[in-house]
C-alpha cells in the first residue's frame, strides 16, 4: 500500500538520487538498482510506465537523461503514483529552476529534502503537500506575490531563503 | 544556480561522478572519495560547514554502493547542531544512513526530544520527520507524550507532522497508540486544515483496513469530505493540474470502498458523490484518469448500483480502447475488477484483450494473464493455461516465473478437464520451472497418479499410469530436466513402469540408470533411481521371474554401496539383499501398487516396553518427556519467556537521570550491598529484579545499577534478534538473485527463446484477415463470445495454426473441445457460479480432489515409508546452494551491461546533439573555472593528477562538462522541455 523507494537514474544507470523507506542492506540496494534499470532502459516509449519486480511495482518515467523510478507494494493506482513523479518534477523545477540532472547532484541534500517533504515523509502516504510544494516555488519568485496568497507558505519561504542565502555564503 | 556555497572538493567530485562513463570508472573514484574522506574527516576541528559538505559526500558514497559507516558518527554530531540547515542534513543522513534497529540511534534520541521542544516549528518539523525514520518500537514511549503534545500546535505543519509520526508509531507497534485513535476519529479528522485532515485519512485508511466495523459511522463524514474537495472547497494550493486536491481525493475513495464493500447501506450514501467525481474528472490528463480508475474500484468494490456499473463500464472501455499502454494497462486491471460482478461484460472486450495478450510489452501482457486467471473457468482453462505456459516458457526472471508455475498449477487442480491433461500440464510446468515449483506439488502429482482418480475404476486408473509412463519415458529424452521432475519420474517409473508389461523391466532399469549416471551430483535423484530399481526387481521376483542386474546397473548399485551419502549406501544394500530372497518374501516386503496404503504406526511403541522394563529393573532411569524436563529446570532455555515479559515491562528509560544526590556516609555501605545482592539476583533469577519497582530505586544513587539491566537488554537481546533477522532476510533474497542469474544463463545460453514467439506474431500481422480470424477463435475458446457466426473448419485450421507450440493435444480434440464451446455460445452460456470468479489467495482445490493438508502429509509419510526418500528440506537447501555460487557470475554480469550500455550511450548523444546554448550555469562554470585557476598554484599534486587523468588540460574538462550538461540534461527553451512527453 506504500511506496517502498523512490529512485533518480539516469540514462546511464547511474544512481543520482535512492530514498528507501525500508532498510535494506547495501548490496541488496545494488542488485534492486541495478536489475530494475535494466528492466526499465530496455523499455521503449510506447510501453507502459509500470514493470513488476520481484514483489515491487515499479512506475517509472522518463525526463530527459533523467530516470524516476517509484517502487510500490500491493495495488497502488499506478497512473496516480505516475502523476505523484510529476508533481515531484515539477516542484523540483520550480525550486532549481530549469532544473537538471546537475542541479540535483550538487544539492543533494536539498533534492532529498523536497522528496521527504512530498512523499509525505516515510513513504506510507503519497498525498502530496501541495502547501509545501507552493512554499518552494515561491522561493525562487516575487516574495510580494507570495505573501498575498498565504501567510504561512510565505514563512516557510522566508525561512527558506533565509536557510539558502546563509547556506550560500559559506565559503 | 547556487553551488558557491560548496567548497572546490565537491564540485569536482560531483563533476566527476557525473562524467564517469562507466561503473568501473565511478566506482575508481568512489573508492578514491572513501579513503580521501576518511582521513579528513578525523581531522580535528573540521568547521561545521565542511562537515555538512563531508556528510553529503558520504552520502554520495552509500548511494553509489560503498560503505560509508566509518562516518555515521559525524551525521549523528551533525544532529545536535543549531543551524537549522545543518541539522536537517543531519537528520537527513542518519535516517538516510541508519536503520531503526542501528545501536547508534540511542544517541539521537536525546537530541530528538529536545528538538521536539523547540520554540522555532520548523526545527520540530525537522525532528518529527526524523522521528518517523528512526524511531523504533523500544524508542516509541522515549518521545510520544512530546509528539502527542504537538498534536495540538498551532502550526498546521507541525500538526501534520505529529499526525504522521503518530501513524508510523501505530504501524510499528499498535498498542502504544491505541488510546490516540478516538483522537484520531474526532478532532484531527475535523482539522481546519486540510494537510493535518490529508495526513489523518492515511492513518484512518489503515485502521479501517484492520477493522471495517468500528468506522462505519464515519461513512457520512468522508463522503461529505468528498464533496467538497470535488467542489473546489480547498484551497488552491491543492489543485493539481485543475483537479481538485486528486490524491485526497484517492485516498477517500479507497476508504469508501472499505466502508460500502457488502453494505447495502453504507454504500446508499456513496453512490452520489462517487458521480460527483466521475463527472468532474477530466478524462483527457494522467491525474483525471486516475481518479477515474479509483472510482472503477470503489464502484465493484461496493454494494452494486446498476447506474455507476454502467458509467465503469463506459470508462473501462474507453481505457481498453485507448492507443496509450498505461491506460490500457488501467484497463486490464478495471476489467478484471468489473468481471467480478458481471461477467458477461469481458466478452465486449475480447479483441481488446487479445490484443493486449499479444503485445509485446512485456507488463501488459503479464496483466492481461493476470485477468484470464481470474476469469478461469472450466470451459477455458485449456486454453489459458497453455498461454499461461507459454508466456512461462520465455521467462527469465525466477519471481515471475515462480509466480506464473504456481498460477498454472494452481488452475490446473481446479479446473483441470482431465487427469491425463493434468499430468500433461503439470509436466510443462515441471520441465520449465522445476526448481521453482514447491516439492509438494511434485508429491501431489505422484499421489494423483497413484490413487487415480479416485473412483473405483480401475480400469481408467491403470490407463492414465500407463499414459503417464509413456509420457515420461518421452521427456526422459531431453537434455536438461529439474532434479524435482527428475524425481517424480523415476518414482513413477518405479511403481509402474512395468505394471501394463510394454516396457521390459530391463528397458526400465536401463532407462532409469541413464538418469542416475546423468546426474552424478544429485543424490535425491539417485536415491530415487536405486529405489525405483529395487521396486521393479520385487516386482519381477514376485511375479516369479529371475532377475539378473544388467552390467550397468550392477556398476551403479557397486557405486552406491561405496557412495559417501549413507542413505545411498543403505539403498544399495536392501537392493542386493533383496534379491537373495524368494518371492514370498519379497511380496511382503515391497507389494505392489501399495503406495496409497496406510501404514498405521503406533507411537507408543508398545513392542519396546519389555525392553523398557527390564532395563529398569536393571538400574537404569526413568525416561522423562521432553516438555517435563523443561520445567525442571534442566535446560537454561526456559528463561526466555519470563524474559522478554520482563523486556516489555521494563523498556528503556529516556528521560534524564535525577540529579545525584551526594552520598551520605550511612547509605554507602548499604549501596555495596545492595549491588551484590543484585549481581546475585541476575545470575540467578532474573525474573526477581525485573518485578523490582523502578521509581523507589530512581531515588537513590543505586538506580544506575538498575539501569544498568535496561540497558544490557537493549544491547543485548535485541541486537542479537537483529542481526538475525538481517542476515536470514539476506539469505532469502540472495537466493533469488541467485536464481535469476542461474535463469539468465540458460536463456542467454539458448538464444532461440524470444524468436518464436515474434516472427508468429509479426507473420500473423502481416496477414491481416487470418489474423482476425485467428483472433476470434481465441477469444471463443477465451469468453466463449463474438466467434460464434466464424464457421468451424476456418477455425480448425487456424487453431492448429497457431497452436504450433502447444501440439502436445491432438488435433481431433481440439475441434472438439471448438465445437462444445461453439454449441455452447449458441446457447447463451449461464453465469458460472460466483465462487468460481472470488479468487481468495489460497483456495483449497476443488476439482480434481478436494485434499485436505493432513491427508497430504499422511501421504508423504507413506511414500517415505514404503520406498520414496521424500525429504523436502533437503531439497530446498541444495538448490540454494547451487544458485549461490551464480551470484558472483551474475554481479559482473551487470557491470558489463551497463558499462557497455553507457558507454554506447554516449558517444550516441555526443555525435548527435551540439551545444547550441550554453545555459544560466555558463556562470558556475566560469565561477568554477576562476576557481580553479585561482588555486592552481597552490593545489596539491593529487589535485593536479586528478585534474590531469579527466583530460588534457582543465579547460578541455570544462568544455567536456559544459557539453555534457547541454546534451544531457538543459532544455533549451526558456520554458523547461522537460515536461514534453508530458503534454504530447
Amino acid at each position: 500500500m506504500t511506496i517502498r523507494f523512490v529512485l533518480l537514474v539516469n540514462k546511464q544507470g547511474q544512481t543520482r538520487l535512492a530514498q528507501y523507506y525500508e532498510y535494506l542492506t547495501l548490496d541488496e540496494r545494488r542488485a534492486l538498482e541495478g536489475e530494475i534499470v535494466r528492466k526499465c532502459l530496455s523499455r521503449s516509449d510506447s510501453q507502459c510506465s509500470f514493470i513488476e519486480h520481484r514483489n515491487y511495482k515499479v512506475i517509472y518515467r522518463r525526463y530527459a537523461s533523467l530516470f524516476f523510478l517509484v517502487g510500490v507494494d500491493g495495488d497502488e493506482n499506478e497512473l496516480a503514483i505516475l502523476e505523484f513523479i510529476h508533481c515531484l518534477v515539477e516542484t523540483m523545477d520550480r525550486y532549481f529552476g530549469n532544473v537538471c540532472e546537475l542541479d540535483i547532484m550538487f544539492h543533494l541534500e536539498k533534492a532529498h529534502f523536497i522528496l521527504e517533504e512530498m512523499s509525505k515523509s516515510q513513504g506510507y502516504t503519497r498525498m502530496v503537500d501541495c502547501s509545501f510544494t507552493h512554499a518552494l516555488m515561491f522561493e525562487r519568485e516575487d516574495c510580494s506575490r507570495a505573501m498575498l496568497l498565504s501567510v504561512h507558505i510565505w514563512f516557510v519561504m522566508s525561512f527558506w531563503i533565509k536557510e539558502m542565502g546563509s547556506s550560500t555564503s559559506m565559503l | 544556480m547556487g553551488s558557491q556555497g560548496s567548497s572546490k572538493d565537491f564540485l569536482e567530485l560531483v563533476k566527476a561522478i557525473g562524467e564517469a562513463k562507466s561503473k568501473a570508472e565511478e566506482e575508481r573514484l568512489v573508492t578514491e572519495e572513501v579513503e580521501m574522506l576518511k582521513k579528513k574527516i578525523a581531522e580535528p576541528d573540521v568547521p561545521r560547514k565542511r562537515m555538512k559538505e563531508y556528510i553529503v559526500r558520504l552520502v554520495y558514497v552509500e548511494m553509489l554502493g560503498h560503505d560509508a559507516s566509518f562516518g555515521y558518527i559525524q551525521a549523528v554530531k551533525m544532529t545536535h547542531d543549531d543551524n537549522l540547515l545543518l541539522k536537517r542534513t543531519g537528520y537527513l543522513a542518519v535516517t538516510l544512513f541508519l536503520n531503526e534497529d542501528h545501536d547508534l540511534i540511542i544517541l539521537i534520541i536525546n537530541t530528538i526530544q529536545k528538538d521536539l521542544r523547540s520554540d522555532n516549528y520548523l526545527v520540530c518539523c525537522a525532528a518529527l520527520t526524523a522521528v518517523c525514520r528512526l524511531i523504533n518500537d523500544e524508542t516509541i514511549p522515549a518521545v510520544l507524550p512530546q509528539v502527542v503534545e504537538l498534536l495540538g500546535h498551532q502550526k498546521e505543519f507541525v500538526r501534520k507532522k505529529a499526525v504522521m509520526a503518530l501513524h508510523r508509531f501505530h504501524q510499528r507497534s499498535p498498542s502504544t497508540v491505541s488510546h490516540l485513535i478516538p483522537k484520531f476519529r474526532e478532532k484531527i479528522l475535523r482539522d481546519n486544515d486540510p494537510s493535518v485532515m490529508s495526513a489523518c485519512l492515511c492513518a484512518l485508511f489503515d485502521l479501517i483496513v484492520t477493522d471495517v466495523h468500528s468506522y462505519k459511522d464515519l461513512t457520512s463524514s468522508f463522503v461529505s469530505i468528498l464533496k467538497q474537495v470535488v467542489e473546489h472547497r480547498l484551497p488552491k494550493p491543492y489543485n493539481y493540474h485543475s483537479a481538485p486536491a486528486p490524491f485526497i481525493q484517492i485516498k477517500l475513495l479507497r476508504i469508501l470502498a472499505l466502508l460500502g464493500a457488502g453494505d447495502k447501506k453504507a454504500s446508499n450514501n456513496i453512490y452520489s458523490v462517487l458521480g460527483d467525481v466521475l463527472r468532474k474528472a477530466e478524462p483527457s490528463g494522467n491525474i483525471g484518469n486516475a481518479l477515474i480508475y479509483e472510482c472503477i474500484s470503489t464502484i465493484t468494490a461496493i454494494h452494486p448500483n446498476v447506474n455507476l456499473l454502467e458509467s465503469a463500464a463506459t470508462q473501462t472501455s474507453r481505457f481498453l480502447k485507448n492507443d496509450s499502454h498505461n491506460l490500457k494497462y488501467m484497463g486490464i486491471d478495471a476489467l478484471g475488477r468489473i468481471i467480478k460482478i458481471n461477467p458477461d461484460f469481458a466478452e465486449e472486450h475480447q479483441l481488446s484483450v487479445i490484443d493486449c495478450l499479444e503485445d509485446p510489452d512485456d507488463t501488459l501482457k503479464r496483466k492481461t494473464l493476470e485477468l484470464l486467471y481470474k476469469m478461469t473457468k472450466s470451459s477455458n482453462v485449456e486454453v489459458i493455461v497453455d498461454r499461461m505456459i507459454s508466456y512461462m516458457k520465455s521467462l527469465t526472471d525466477a519471481h515471475n516465473k515462480t509466480d506464473i508455475a504456481s498460477r498454472c498449477i494452481e488452475l490446473a487442480e481446479r479446473f483441470a478437464p482431465s487427469n491425463q491433461w493434468f499430468i500433461q500440464t503439470m509436466n510443462q510446468v515441471f520441465e520449465h520451472a522445476g526448481d521453482l515449483v514447491p516439492p509438494k506439488v511434485a508429491h501431489d502429482l505422484m499421489r494423483l497418479i497413484a490413487e487415480g482418480a479416485g473412483e473405483e475404476d480401475e480400469d481408467a486408473d491403470s490407463q492414465l499410469r500407463s499414459s503417464a509412463v509413456e509420457s515420461y519415458l518421452q521427456i526422459l529424452g531431453e537434455p536438461k530436466l529439474p532434479s524435482i521432475l527428475l524425481q517424480v519420474i523415476c518414482w513413477v517409473l518405479g511403481e509402474y513402469g512395468t505394471a501394463d508389461r510394454t516396457h521390459s523391466a530391463v528397458y526400465i532399469i536401463g532407462k532409469l540408470c541413464d538418469v542416475a549416471e546423468a546426474h552424478p551430483g544429485d543424490d535425491f535423484v539417485k536415491g530415487y533411481a536405486i529405489s525405483a530399481i529395487t521396486k521393479i526387481c520385487s516386482f519381477e521376483i514376485t511375479a516369479g521371474r529371475k532377475v539378473h542386474l544388467i552390467p550397468e546397473c550392477q556398476a551403479f548399485v557397486d557405486e552406491l554401496s561405496a557412495s559417501h551419502s549413507t542413505d545411498l549406501q543403505q539403498r544399495a544394500y536392501e537392493l542386493q539383499a533383496l534379491l537373495a530372497f524368494d518371492s514370498n518374501v519379497v511380496s511382503t516386503i515391497l507389494p505392489f501398487h501399495a503406495s496409497c496404503e496406510d501404514i498405521e504406526v503406533d507411537r507408543s511403541l508398545p513392542f519396546l516396553n519389555h525392553y523398557v522394563q527390564s532395563m529398569l529393573s536393571k538400574g537404569a532411569k526413568q525416561y522423562i518427556p521432553a516438555n517435563e524436563r523443561l520445567q525442571m529446570g534442566v535446560s537454561t532455555t526456559w528463561i526466555n519467556p519470563q524474559d522478554e515479559s520482563a523486556v516489555s515491562n521494563h523498556s528503556l528509560r529516556f528521560d534524564p537521570y535525577e540529579k545525584p544526590q551526594l552520598p551520605t556516609m550511612a547509605i554507602t555501605p548499604v549501596t555495596t550491598f545492595e549491588s551484590e545482592d543484585y549481581i546475585i539476583d541476575r545470575s540467578g533469577k532474573s525474573s526477581h529484579v525485573a518485578h523490582q519497582p523502578p521509581d523507589v530505586d530512581a531515588l537513590t544513587p543505586e538506580a544506575s545499577h538498575l539501569r544498568l539491566e535496561g540497558v544490557q537488554r537493549k544491547w543485548g537481546r535485541p541486537t542479537h534478534s537483529s542481526s538475525s533477522s538481517v542476515s536470514s532476510s539476506a539469505g532469502v533474497e540472495r537466493s533469488t538473485n541467485g536464481s535469476v542469474a542461474s535463469d539468465l544463463d540458460k536463456s542467454i545460453g539458448s538464444k532461440e527463446r524470444p524468436v518464436p514467439q515474434d516472427s508468429k506474431y509479426v507473420s500473423s500481422k502481416s496477414k491481416q484477415p487470418e489474423v482476425s480470424a485467428e483472433k476470434q477463435k481465441l477469444a471463443a475458446s477465451l469468453f466463449g463470445g463474438v466467434a460464434a457466426k466464424a464457421d468451424l473448419s476456418v477455425k480448425a485450421s487456424g487453431r492448429s495454426q497457431k497452436q504450433a507450440t502447444a501440439s502436445k493435444h491432438s488435433p481431433a480434440k481440439r475441434v472438439q473441445t471448438a465445437a462444445t464451446v461453439d454449441s455452447k455460445i449458441q446457447a447463451p452460456p449461464p453465469p458460472p457460479p460466483p465462487d468460481l470468479l472470488d479468487f481468495g489467495e489460497e483456495e483449497p482445490s476443488i476439482s480434481i480432489s478436494s485434499r485436505d493438508p493432513m491427508k497430504d502429509l499422511e501421504g508423504l509419510l507413506d511414500l517415505t515409508d514404503t520406498v520414496a526418500p521424500t525429504q523436502p528440506v533437503p531439497v530446498v537447501s541444495t538448490t540454494n546452494l547451487s544458485t549461490v555460487d551464480l551470484m558472483s557470475l551474475y554481479e559482473s554480469n551487470i557491470e558489463h551491461g551497463t558499462g557497455m550500455a553507457s558507454s554506447d550511450n554516449v558517444v550516441d548523444l555526443m555525435a548527435s546533439t551540439k551545444p547550441s546554448r550554453i545555459s544560466g550555469d555558463e556562470s558556475i562554470l566560469e565561477g568554477l573555472s576562476g576557481n580553479l585557476e585561482a588555486n592552481a598554484g597552490s593545489t596539491i599534486q593529487g589535485q593536479v593528477a586528478t585534474a590531469a587523468r579527466k583530460g588534457p588540460s582543465l579547460k578541455t574538462s570544462l568544455q567536456k562538462h559544459a557539453r555534457s550538461r547541454q546534451v544531457g540534461v538543459t532544455p533549451t527553451g526558456p520554458n523547461p522541455d522537460l515536461f514534453k512527453d508530458l503534454w504530447k
